[in-house]
């Protein structure tokens, strides 16, 4: 029998217990490192753990944060190495515990005939990967030297992989597209709601708080180690880490030549804007379909859209504005998911993460990308960073059932050109179709442009249980 | 003529103990090539079947190993049970010998003796207590059709668009319309015309409708009188309840997952006895006719109480083999067949999201289900242990076949809507609609 969760009713969180990566961007923290460890010894992995507690960064108001910030995350594989017992492992959702690349078929990555992912670096093949190490500082320097000090703090038993440095954080990806406009707004998150925020429940990102159906999911429990109500849980998340390579190159040239094709004074930026669903500043093709009104920022209020209108002036439920296999109305579908619109609110509500991406590789501007020689067309990309309660119904969901999707809203056998995945180049051709009048335009045979290079699926504890899984496996009761 | 109706075939017979392993193994070569494409399967090559949308095997087991196995045929088909027999006897003879052949009591002389097959097949036909289709009466062969008449279309716009861009909307739907009729002989297209159904249904309907009216005013009398006694024993029922307790996650031991997300649509093939009593056993069969009612009159396009992803759904029950047990001990059994587009947890989060009510409506009347509270309240509210519970309850599929691998259930419904509308006049709003669904 389950013990009841522990607080129900009690939905202040507890932000002194959570790790600050959930609630805080580290907008400031411009460069960052993510360290992948193997932890080769149990009880050294314990000791390290103990010691690294005391430098992770917790969630709090504002001021003036500190210089540094650490984050740490454990898999799935992690979890066991660290000697939890069984009734704990079996409470983890099986997606941590089976870890990312054994749902990289259903993810949509290029498998082969043993659904093992292809391509992919990270981890390095025939290495474990147990915990991730996220480092973040404001200055370069800044970030090396908080890398070799994090490194040289290591003992024995705890093994780096090769760091994965970020690039100068930035508000446009590689491709040169603002990212991150539509995070949702936490209750109980610390920074104000902006115009547009969808609001969602505590329990959608923090475990041991009410979630979008109204209840306190089960969490793992871990007896004997102090911990309130044993509860594993509490106040932790679960961090989904990808590396996607981004082919910049190809995919300016690609829109360039298209564009050529079409003529009639269509742009690469505009062809390029339907399959990402904005413009590169960010302003949806909702609010300006023909032009971009802002090329330099995002205006406030870039994010406060609807698909659906009573006003047909204004009303965009067949894609005629922003195409429905777009990019980023495939990931929010908002109010057009289905149903009427207040119901597709509620049903997307359930399937929200908070992201926290960092580019890689270096910068290139978008004019100049057509020109880069396919050696220079490599080593740039996304760290993918996602946040929830549910690997499942959040990320996963949305990769999915609707950027994957072959049918997401009547859209005909295609994927989302940009993230979709998918079979590989040439089984079955990627297209996307973009809604006009008289009749449609349809992009077929649109190559990869994202190619995943790994990654992993990690539970982020709150910080008593960070330090209650240290005392585990330094001497397991 | 009126179109072959949807209709759902559920063979469900015993297997003789000794033969399960030889039934699995010929299932196992089906599954392991189930067009035949690859010359592997000399069992079934499931390519020839005629009429069919969608098929599968299961072998159902009884978890508590009372009852003997069980092997289900679950067939979406066109037209009469009869004549579908007929045609699997007539292309498909050894590869029935071979699977039912491990079943007890199946004729000595096999499929080629047509009449003991088709005699022995009807049965162990089980009645499906409700059945969905989310394109109601549209065979296969117009399924297939349409689809080829839409991505002619599709070729066509792509191929002219830059010359068709320029035409107003009339004239771009003359010319779509001249280029698939050019090519209608060659690429053996079927254009001709055909009304929509809607009115069918609606008559029907309004039939369904009224049929409940009248016979509720004439047993109504017998309802209030029993009605409170009905709730009361109700509630006492669903108090006394006991849920499953999933203290974590359901794991996925049986590789269902594995299976799962190769083609657009996936399987489900549940499982649960039926909680013992005649009242549980009364309520789940009319809750069951009520749904089948609906289905076959009002959710007749692209969805059932707004669950969009089905393309075929039915529910059975397959009674317990021991009428000699007393009724309160008898185990009867709920299976439930989903042909579902996307994945697991989006098929299952929208059972949650738009169906809670309808579903632990039928579900709460089986064992271990979340509590429900008035038949439809509750129960599936929970969504976490709803799907634990839905996991817990779903057995592996050893033969799935698709006859639609690239097409969800609103392609399905776009190419017909599409294909329907090509030779008929159009106003001009109707013309823009068109245009806007290619």
């Amino acid at each position: 029998m389950a013990a009841a969760p522990v607080g129900p009713g009690s939905d202040v969180v507890e932000h002194a217990d959570v790790q600050a990566l959930a609630f805080h961007a580290h907008k400031h923290h411009l460069h960052a490192a993510f360290v992948p460890l193997t932890f080769a010894d149990r009880a050294a992995a314990g000791a390290w753990l103990a010691d690294v507690a005391s430098r992770v960064s917790r969630s709090g108001p504002g001021g003036r944060a500190p210089d540094e910030r650490v984050q740490v995350a454990i898999t799935g594989d992690g979890l066991r190495a660290l000697g939890l017992p069984p009734e704990t492992l079996d409470a983890m959702p099986q997606e941590l515990m089976d870890g990312m690349a054994s749902r990289a078929r259903l993810l949509g990555d290029v498998v082969d005939e043993l659904d093992r992912p292809v391509g992919w670096s990270l981890p390095a093949p025939g290495r474990a990967l147990h915990a991730l190490l996220l480092l973040y500082a404001r200055t370069p320097p800044a970030r090396d030297d908080l890398l070799e000090r994090e490194l040289g703090l290591l003992p024995a038993g705890v093994v780096a992989h090769p760091s994965e440095l970020s690039d100068a954080l930035r508000d446009r990806e590689h491709f040169g597209f603002a990212d991150g406009l539509s995070q949702p707004y936490v209750v109980g998150q610390l920074k104000d709601r902006l115009p547009g925020q969808d609001v969602i429940a505590t329990g959608e990102l923090l475990l041991g708080y009410r979630n979008a159906y109204g209840r306190y999911p089960e969490t793992a429990r871990l007896p004997g180690v102090g911990l309130p109500g044993d509860d594993l849980g509490r106040n932790g998340t679960f961090l989904v880490f990808r590396k996607l390579e981004q082919k910049v190159g190809a995919f300016w040239r690609y829109f360039e030549d298209q564009a050529v094709a079409l003529g009639g004074g269509v742009t690469a930026d505009w062809l390029a804007a339907r399959a990402m669903g904005r413009w590169r500043s960010g302003v949806s093709l909702v609010h300006a379909p023909d032009v971009d009104p802002a090329p330099a920022t995002p205006p406030p209020g870039a994010n406060d859209f609807r698909y659906v209108d009573d006003d047909p002036m204004k009303d965009d439920r067949h894609g005629l504005r922003c195409p429905i296999a777009s990019h980023v109305r495939r990931a929010n579908p908002r109010d057009a998911r289905g149903g009427t619109p207040a119901e597709s609110l509620e049903v997307v509500k359930r399937h929200r993460v908070v992201r926290r991406g960092r580019s890689y590789g270096p910068a290139v501007a978008p004019n100049e990308a057509a020109a880069l020689s396919p050696d220079a067309d490599a080593g740039r990309g996304l760290y993918f960073l996602a946040l929830g309660a549910s690997i499942a119904r959040g990320f996963e969901f949305i990769q999915q059932t609707w950027l994957t999707s072959v049918g997401f809203h009547g859209t005909h056998r295609e994927r989302d050109v940009i993230a979709g995945g998918g079979p590989p180049d040439g089984e079955e051709p990627r297209s996307l179709t973009i809604p006009a009048r008289p009749v449609r335009l349809r992009l077929h045979g649109v190559p990869r442009f994202v190619h995943t290079r790994g990654g992993a699926y990690l539970f982020l504890p709150g910080l008593r249980a960070l330090a209650a899984l240290a005392r585990w496996a330094a001497s397991p009761p | 003529m009126p179109p072959p109706r949807s209709t759902a075939l559920t063979v469900v017979a015993p297997i003789i103990p000794a033969r399960r392993d030889a039934l699995a193994a010929a299932l196992a070569e089906i599954a392991s090539d189930l067009d035949g494409s690859d010359g592997e399967n000399h069992v079934l090559p499931l390519g020839v079947l005629p009429r069919t949308h969608f098929i599968r095997w299961v072998i159902v087991d009884d978890r508590a190993r009372e009852l003997p196995p069980v092997l289900a045929m679950e067939a979406n088909i066109d037209g009469p049970v009869d004549a579908y027999l007929r045609d699997l006897a007539a292309v498909a003879a050894d590869g029935m010998d071979r699977l039912f052949g491990c079943c007890v009591g199946y004729p000595a002389g096999g499929a080629r003796d047509v009449l003991a097959f088709t005699r022995w097949m009807r049965r162990h036909a089980r009645r499906a207590e409700a059945f969905y289709c989310a394109y109601r009466d549209v065979p296969k062969a117009q399924v297939d059709n349409d689809r080829k008449v839409h991505d002619a279309i599709r070729e066509i716009v792509d191929a002219r668009r830059a010359e068709l861009a320029t035409l107003p909307p009339r004239r771009v739907m003359e010319r779509i319309r001249a280029e698939v009729r050019a090519r209608a002989a060659a690429d053996g297209l079927d254009l001709s015309p055909q009304p929509d159904d809607d009115d069918r249904f609606a008559r029907a309907f309004r039939r369904t409708v009224a049929a409940a009216v009248a016979g509720g005013l004439v047993a109504l009398p017998a309802l209030l009188a029993v009605a409170p006694l009905a709730a009361a024993t109700l509630r006492w029922k669903e108090t006394r309840d006991r849920p499953a307790v999933f203290p974590h996650p359901v794991r996925d031991r049986s590789g269902l997952q594995h299976d799962e997300d190769f083609i657009v649509q996936n399987q489900l093939t549940n499982v649960v006895d039926v909680k013992p009593g005649w009242f549980r056993y009364g309520l789940l069969r009319a809750v069951l006719y009520g749904i089948d009612r609906l289905a076959r009159t009002y959710y007749v396009h692209g969805h059932l109480g707004g669950i969009t992803s089905i393309h075929f759904a039915r529910w059975v029950i397959v009674p317990d083999p021991r009428p000699w047990r007393p009724l309160a001990r008898r185990r009867h059994r709920l299976l439930f067949f989903s042909n579902y587009d996307a994945s697991w947890e989006s098929y299952l989060g929208e059972f949650v999201d738009r169906a809670a009510g309808g579903l632990t409506a039928v579900w709460s009347n089986t064992e271990g289900f979340p509590r429900a509270r008035w038949l439809k309240e509750d129960g599936a509210d929970d969504e976490e242990a709803f799907k634990n519970w839905a996991r817990s309850i779903q057995i592996p599929t050893q033969v799935w076949w698709s006859g639609a691998r690239y097409s969800t259930t609103q392609n399905v419904i776009d190419d017909v809507w599409i294909r329907r509308r090509m030779e008929r006049d159009l106003s001009d709003q109707e013309i823009e609609a068109w245009l806007l669904r290619l």
